[in-house]
């Protein structure tokens, strides 16, 4: 049984709230995935098991989980929420919501966040 | 970070302001279990959907397909393919909803002691085998004290009494501070 949990930041929680009201149909899409990812991660404990289109690995062990799969009616636009599994604290952080024009400050702040947690949490 | 969730829906419930973004959500992914279950699968036996579609012999947009899809669009041959292609054999049953822990725990118990007999069965006159049966059962006898006494001591604590502190000091302070108070009266007299 899983007992990873998940943790976000104060950007993850303004975003989602951005997204509902605006995008709500990507934020749908993505929180699906993110659905499989967790689940998944609860039962198979190695983040790097799981292959999927919707997943991208990008630097610092941050993965970005974008919008593609499922039955969608309509098109949507490209959207990538960005995750950071701990495997020590068995955390998954939800670290920020974005699309394509805001990926390159979105993976910044990802990454300042996650040594941030890294050197909040120094694991050997 | 402000507070931590168990799981998505649990997240979901937890920031969604949108009462009808928050029910299409959680229905999406109730939905999804059995796409979930086959997702999860296969990337137990590591493999990507290109892999599996290989070896069950069909395309990758079919993978995508059905790990896309509802609980009622999934058939038993995507189910038993899956099954193939893994070398899982395919099991189909129905559960009590009423159905408790505890009550899934004997039921398990049962069946380890009808699979444990059957082991029996098949090692009947072989004397190496039977030795190696021996070993597993003591195996077995093990792992399950240590599951089942492994949270006893866990329980145990939390039956503890609270210990109350007890402060000893404050009556007899009282006492001295009156005792010291009259004195103090007498002298200045």
């Amino acid at each position: 049984m899983s007992n990873w949990k998940l943790s976000y930041t104060d950007k993850y929680e303004r975003d989602f709230k951005q997204y509902e009201k605006k995008h709500p149909d990507e934020l749908m899409a993505v929180i699906n995935n993110l659905d499989f990812y967790f689940n998944t991660l609860g039962k198979i404990e190695n983040p790097c098991l799981i292959k999927s289109g919707f997943i991208h690995p990008e630097s610092h062990g941050i993965i970005a989980i974008d919008q593609k799969g499922g039955k969608r009616k309509v098109k949507l636009q490209q959207t990538r929420l960005y995750v950071y599994p701990d495997i020590q604290d068995k955390s998954l952080y939800l670290l920020a919501i974005g699309d394509k024009n805001s990926q390159k400050k979105d993976i910044q702040f990802c990454i300042d966040t996650v040594k941030q947690i890294k050197k909040e949490n120094p694991h050997d | 970070m402000i507070k931590d969730f168990r799981n998505v829906k649990e997240m979901i419930k937890g920031l969604s302001e949108d009462d009808k973004f928050k029910e299409s959500a959680l229905s999406e992914i109730e939905n999804k279990t059995i796409a979930k279950f086959l997702f999860t699968l296969r990337c137990k036996h590591n493999l990507t959907q290109k892999q599996l579609a290989d070896k069950i012999g069909c395309t990758q947009s079919r993978i995508s397909k059905i790990e896309g899809a509802y609980n009622n669009e999934i058939t038993i041959k995507d189910l038993s393919d899956y099954g193939e292609a893994l070398n899982l054999q395919l099991e189909i049953g129905y559960r009590n909803k009423g159905l408790k822990i505890v009550d899934s725990i004997k039921y398990h118990a049962f069946k380890i002691k009808g699979y444990l007999e059957r082991l029996v069965d098949l090692v009947e006159g072989d004397e190496a085998a039977s030795k190696e049966l021996i070993k597993f059962h003591l195996e077995a006898y093990a792992n399950l004290a240590i599951f089942t006494l492994k949270n006893i001591p866990g329980l145990q604590k939390s039956l503890e009494p609270v210990k109350e502190p007890i402060h000893l000091s404050s009556p007899e302070d009282n006492i001295l501070e009156e005792t010291d108070q009259k004195e103090l009266e007498e002298v200045t007299k």
